[in-house]
């Protein structure tokens, strides 16, 4: 899909993504997202840690529960994620999958 | 075009109509070019006001405040009403000149 | 011992499976408000709510939310955490935040629960109904966490009644009475997708995080806490929309004209918090323009955007504006404060050298041409013992109720007036955003409530500077110049042993 023409507007690459509370928490869920997608870039700005990919985002409960060393229920993401940018194509027991419909 | 409404009927008298201000009006008055003033200053006045009065007594008292308006006469000053051009004397009314509720009046330094 | 259901089974359990069809009342007499606006539905069954929250996990969480935050504010408090932010100028976009945004969070919860009663989708009833528990919530938790500061600090102290009657706070008041008294679909339009998504991230993302840099701890961790909630609201804002389009093909221009007006005006609402923004954080994340830049050029314009287009859905009015203000925005608005600050309840200030500085080098192409000069003049002025003040009151924007401040599109040194005549009265507009939404309904835009024109009525405590500031509920020191003013001396005081310690 082209990007949209609007004037004065430089279109830029499109990615979706999460932000997330800088906390320990946070920081090993990033680390099993990283380990997952390994073309997520990880950023920050004070208090926030902003991870992006170009076409999905997986967050399996399988690789965070090996980070955190403990059970991990895919909801308990609420308790951590600030914002996002994309679309929650699925979120289950499993697995939290965010992605655009058209790519 | 009208209000989607849950009831026929969607009609409210507007709330800052010309009567609810009964001898006097709103006017607007914005000094071009002299953006240290953020945006138009609006005024309640008498319709009978003198112009002399309205600048004095008004347009004065609230744009003195830049020092760059004592630099401001008669003479380089062009004013507008509606952005149409405006030579006020000071004894006429501001109704005289043609002012009327909600007029936006501009004043620029020129030359 | 049975097996427990998924995530996935919970939810429809819990949703679709508690639902009944009336049978002692008519389907339109039980839910009367969801088809006047000529949004057809045909199969509420096709919503999905990917969060699937479910009322268990719901109490489990947000529980669990705040007894996080309330730990944070004790310790706050036991610690004189206030002494520990960057400066005490920086509290004052706390204030507006207090008085401008948390009444509308208020207020977001008095309607998300009116959703949750009047639509007919189960699924829509309850992610509705979470909200609106959830925005109950941050006016709570907002008020709890601004209240440590407000014993020591002017300005926190009537935000109720100030929001209800302080002229700039007339702009989100008004905005968010325009959404409320819209039909439902139209609402979720305008706060669930235009606010929530499009928008919110601009307000909440980049300005708790100069929070954090700023030392605010309770703002931090009130705003990180609300905020995951709020990404479930971007969710419901998200679905919302695709859910309208997927319908029914004849609610697309429905909700296109929806998106242009409540684009133009939550992108008005956010003038405020770019000039807080950039004017008001001591020690600055980023610029309004990166911020805007990033939160909704590139992940809204070139992100959601080519989703939507499928749908036959065009970037919203105003856009390509939008993007020219970015240069300007945060200056034109922040010096209209400045100018009006003796009846503002919170203080404005001269921006330190190195701040403006900084303006240079964030807005290479305006600050020095257009705004380090008025800075300049009002500093002249201050050197000889005055301050600067606008002594009248502004012309407004009949529907943003913004003082008529922003100028042409493409020239900063001109304001731009737009105005139209209804009914033989005369509109005045800020721009062409403003002027389209009035003559989309100007019945419901004749009523406006001005502040401006309310105090030459009189329905504003009386004639005088003094009897309007009273009748706001503004103290003496809520208001004016910073320097010299109660909080700066103060906080002076607090610090000027610090040498010693």
């Amino acid at each position: 899909m082209s990007a949209t023409t609007i004037a004065g507007h430089t279109a830029k690459e499109r990615f979706i993504g999460v932000d997330l509370q800088d906390n320990e928490e946070a920081r090993r869920i990033v680390r099993a997202i990283v380990r997952d997608n390994p073309e997520a870039k990880v950023s920050q700005i004070p208090g926030l840690i902003k991870v992006t990919c170009h076409h999905q985002l997986d967050i399996k409960r399988a690789t965070v529960e090996q980070e955190l060393h403990h059970e991990w229920d895919t909801q308990e993401f609420n308790l951590i994620i600030i914002s996002y940018v994309g679309d929650i194509q699925e979120w289950d027991d499993d697995h939290i999958l965010v992605k655009w419909n058209t790519d | 075009m009208a209000v989607v409404s849950l009831k026929p009927g969607y009609e409210f008298p507007a709330r800052d109509r010309a009567e609810v201000f009964g001898d006097d009006m709103l006017v607007y008055v914005h000094w071009a070019g002299n953006l240290f003033f953020c945006a138009a200053a609006a005024y309640r006045a008498p319709k009978a006001m003198k112009w002399g009065d309205f600048k004095a007594n008004m347009v004065d008292t609230l744009f003195s405040g830049d020092p760059d308006y004592a630099k401001l006469t008669p003479e380089n000053t062009r004013w507008t009403l509606n952005d149409q051009p405006l030579n006020p004397s000071a004894d006429v009314s501001l109704t005289e000149l043609g002012i009327t509720h909600k007029d936006l009046l501009k004043f620029e330094k020129v030359g | 011992m049975a097996k427990k259901l998924g995530l996935r089974e919970t939810y429809a359990a819990m949703t679709r499976g508690v639902n009944w069809t009336p049978s002692y009342v008519k389907e339109e007499e039980a839910f009367p408000y969801h088809q006047f606006e000529g949004i057809k539905i045909h199969d509420w069954d096709k919503w999905e709510d990917p969060f699937r929250m479910t009322v268990d996990n719901y109490w489990k969480y947000q529980a669990e939310k705040d007894r996080r935050l309330y730990a944070v504010l004790d310790s706050f408090s036991q610690n004189q955490g206030h002494l520990n932010i960057s400066d005490a100028r920086y509290l004052n976009a706390i204030k507006i935040f207090l008085q401008g945004v948390t009444p509308l969070e208020y207020m977001a919860h008095r309607h998300f629960m009116f959703i949750s009663r009047y639509i007919p989708g189960p699924g829509t009833r309850m992610a509705a109904l979470c909200q609106s528990i959830d925005e109950l919530r941050h006016t709570q938790i907002e008020i709890h966490s601004m209240s440590p500061y407000n014993k020591y600090y002017s300005g926190f102290h009537s935000m109720r009644q100030m929001h209800d009657r302080v002229w700039y706070l007339s702009v989100p008041k008004s905005y968010f009475d325009d959404a409320v008294t819209a039909g439902p679909f139209e609402f979720l339009t305008a706060i669930s997708f235009s606010f929530e998504y499009l928008l919110t991230n601009l307000l909440f993302v980049p300005f708790m995080s100069g929070a954090a840099y700023n030392g605010d701890l309770p703002t931090t961790t009130f705003g990180f806490s609300a905020q995951s909630d709020e990404s479930r609201h971007m969710t419901l804002g998200l679905q919302v929309i695709k859910f309208l389009l997927e319908q029914d093909e004849a609610n697309v221009p429905i909700v296109q004209r929806w998106l242009d007006k409540w684009f133009w005006r939550g992108y008005r609402l956010n003038a405020l918090v770019a000039a807080m923004m950039d004017y008001m954080l001591p020690k600055k994340v980023m610029s309004w323009k990166e911020a805007f830049e990033l939160y909704f050029e590139q992940q809204m314009l070139d992100g959601l955007f080519p989703d939507l287009a499928r749908y036959g859905i065009k970037p919203p009015m105003g856009v390509e504006q939008a993007i020219k203000e970015k240069e300007k925005i945060s200056h034109e608005v922040y010096w209209t404060l400045y100018s009006f600050g003796f009846a503002a309840a919170f203080n404005t200030w001269i921006p330190t050298a190195s701040e403006q500085d900084w303006m240079t080098q964030k807005y290479p192409e305006t600050f020095d041409k257009y705004y380090r000069p008025h800075f300049e003049k009002a500093q002249k002025i201050a050197d000889q013992g005055g301050r600067f003040f606008m002594l009248g009151l502004p012309q407004l924007c009949q529907v943003c109720q913004i003082p008529m401040l922003f100028t042409e599109p493409d020239d900063p040194g001109k304001i731009c007036f737009r105005s139209t005549t209804y009914q033989g009265e005369k509109y005045h507009f800020c721009s062409d955003g403003c002027k389209q939404i009035f003559e989309w309904e100007p019945q419901k835009y004749v009523q406006s409530w001005l502040p401006v024109h309310e105090i030459y009525k009189g329905n504003c405590g009386g004639p005088t500077v003094p009897e309007v500031l009273a009748w706001y509920g503004i103290q003496p020191g809520d208001n004016g110049e910073y320097q010299g003013s109660v909080d700066q001396q103060n906080w002076a005081n607090w610090h000027k042993d610090l040498a010693t310690v």
